[in-house]
């Protein structure tokens, strides 16, 4: 069974095709990140109007790479939301239109379903790990902290961020430091050289006995560093930086990581799940990645890290979503359906 | 010789519709004008056929509005009509909406006319067109202007159309028939020349953010 993937929340139009073994047969990405990088941030327009002019050429792309073609395909899976409507809405459109032009079933698929199953997919053309139930999802991203048990045919929400995510918090501060954007790879970077101890930072909790995250706090107390020391928000070379930046910016790395593991100890311990999937675009991070690792084999939890080409949005992780809800549940009733900006985990689609 | 059945789908303009033309017919469906048009527009192209009696891998041609209009209605629009055209292996035509309005207000007695839409921001954005041929041919290319008292200004003496009626002034040609179909017959009467054209939207002004850094 051959799964056409589309995805168009964000900034990335990903179209991939998938075999429902979870073999990657193709996941092509077109970013508007460059075009974004002169606002600092994400245009919610400017993405939109981006994801109607590439998705032509990435769908050719990705049949083309896997050497298929569109009467191939039979199940397609498009993300529905949440994300930016407008963004959403392109792919969403074009996916419908596929369907029901080729009469093959299509599965609404939620963007942070496919981040949390993404841990399974392998990126060398191999097929995916067997899905265990239950395990714990970890979602880690530029919009989401969203920690979640995945039980079979259930998602329970556990703990999500109740204001900035980790890697806004990410592109905020080197946005504020005159990094660019966006700024998870450019502050990993500088991290890596400096002492994430040095500079103890703040990490907040929600005074309501919830498992919540808050990263606001944080993002604060960085800018008001950047404030005493000076620091303008002017362009400034991140291999040249002094000592005490290069460390204040390790510390404030080792506070999230700290903060995301923290959490899942205290789940872990309550819940006693064996396995560990960790997803999203901050996945990639050196810190996050070794920090959870070395967690799991102390504690005996199989800790899932995404292929760092799929802990970026993609289209792979969405057609391998739609798969694994197709096998359980059918196609989704998709002619009237609309994509959604807010469609939280574990809620049906509307 | 097979009948030739053109799909035209406009999510651009204020009263969005779809129509299938078979032959001389025209199987016509209005779509909700707010932001849900994109939710009922598959079943809009489905009652089209199935009151034609037609499938949808008998359609010949589609056409679809490209702006200028509602900026998500635009894309909802040119993606479908990709995903549609990709699909059944059909030919697309994008077709700006301003010409799609000038078509509907067709008359041997107006061989010159301007169309208009809205803009945003207290301006229309309006385009004037010959009406002679076939297809209506711009005269000039599309231009933004304040939407106050605009016919009698920018116009140029001609009469004009705008979905919705009078939105520069009163005295808008009155349209009887969905731009949807104006569109239909338009492209029946001469399609596009050569390749099918590009999925390029239309957008009436840019992105607000780029507006802020200055872009015209």
């Amino acid at each position: 069974m051959l799964i056409l993937g589309i995805e168009t929340s964000c900034d990335e139009t990903s179209v991939a095709l998938i075999e429902d073994s979870g073999r990657i047969l193709s996941n092509v990405i077109a970013s508007s990140a460059e075009a974004h990088a002169l606002y600092g941030g994400v245009v919610p327009e400017v993405a939109a109007r981006a994801h109607l002019e590439n998705l032509p050429g990435t769908f050719e792309q990705a049949l083309k790479a896997a050497g298929v073609t569109l009467g191939d395909v039979s199940l397609v899976g498009a993300t529905a939301g949440p994300g930016l409507i407008g963004a959403l809405l392109v792919g969403f459109s074009a996916a419908k239109a596929l369907a029901f032009a080729r009469g093959v079933p299509l599965v609404t698929v939620n963007h942070l379903e496919g981040h949390l199953f993404s841990p399974y997919l392998r990126a060398g053309g191999d097929p995916a790990r067997p899905v265990r139930y239950p395990f714990h999802g970890l979602v880690v991203s530029g919009g989401h902290a969203e920690l979640v048990r995945v039980e079979d045919g259930r998602i329970v929400p556990i703990a999500r961020t109740r204001d900035d995510a980790p890697g806004e918090a990410f592109d905020k501060v080197a946005r504020r430091a005159g990094l660019g954007y966006p700024g998870g790879p450019v502050i990993d970077r500088i991290a890596a050289r400096g002492d994430g101890a040095r500079f103890p930072l703040p990490v907040g909790r929600p005074g309501d006995g919830t498992d919540d995250f808050s990263f606001s706090g944080l993002k604060t107390a960085m800018l008001r560093e950047f404030e005493k020391r000076g620091v303008t928000g002017e362009k400034v070379d991140p291999d040249a930086l002094s000592r005490d930046h290069v460390d204040l910016f390790a510390s404030f790395q080792r506070a999230i990581v700290t903060a995301l593991l923290e959490r899942v100890e205290t789940v872990h311990a309550r819940e006693g799940i064996r396995t560990l999937a960790l997803s999203g675009g901050v996945a990639a991070n050196s810190e996050l990645r070794a920090t959870l690792s070395a967690w799991g084999e102390e504690r005996g939890v199989e800790v899932l890290l995404p292929d760092r080409a799929l802990t970026s949005d993609n289209a792979a992780m969405i057609a391998w979503a739609a798969s694994l809800r197709f096998r359980r549940e059918g196609p989704t009733a998709f002619r009237d359906a609309n994509a959604r900006s807010r469609w939280p985990l574990g809620q049906p689609a509307a | 010789m097979r009948t030739i059945s053109i799909l035209a789908l406009d999510t651009a303009s204020p009263s969005p519709a779809v129509t299938l033309l078979v032959g001389e017919t025209a199987f016509d469906e209005s779509l909700p004008s707010d932001r849900h048009a994109s939710e009922h527009l598959l079943a809009g192209i489905e009652s089209c056929f199935s009151r034609a009696g037609l499938s949808l891998s008998e359609c010949t041609r589609i056409a679809v509005c490209a702006g200028p209009g509602s900026f998500t209605g635009v894309r909802v629009g040119l993606a479908t009509a990709w995903g549609l055209g990709r699909a059944l292996d059909c030919p697309v035509e994008s077709v700006s909406t301003l010409e799609a309005i000038a078509e509907a207000a067709r008359s041997p007695a107006r061989p010159r006319l301007a169309a208009a839409l809205d803009a945003g921001r207290e301006e229309i954005v309006w385009q004037a067109f010959d009406m002679t041929g076939p297809r209506a041919i711009p005269l000039a290319p599309a231009a933004r202007a304040s939407a106050s008292g605009a016919a009698e200004r920018a116009f140029d003496g001609l009469p004009y159309a705008s979905v919705p009626a009078d939105l520069a002034g009163p005295g808008s040609v009155l349209l009887e028939a969905p731009v949807s179909r104006a569109l239909a017959l338009a492209v029946a009467r001469r399609p596009a020349d050569g390749p099918t054209a590009s999925f390029a939207a239309i957008y009436s002004r840019p992105s607000a953010a780029e507006e802020k850094r200055g872009a015209p």
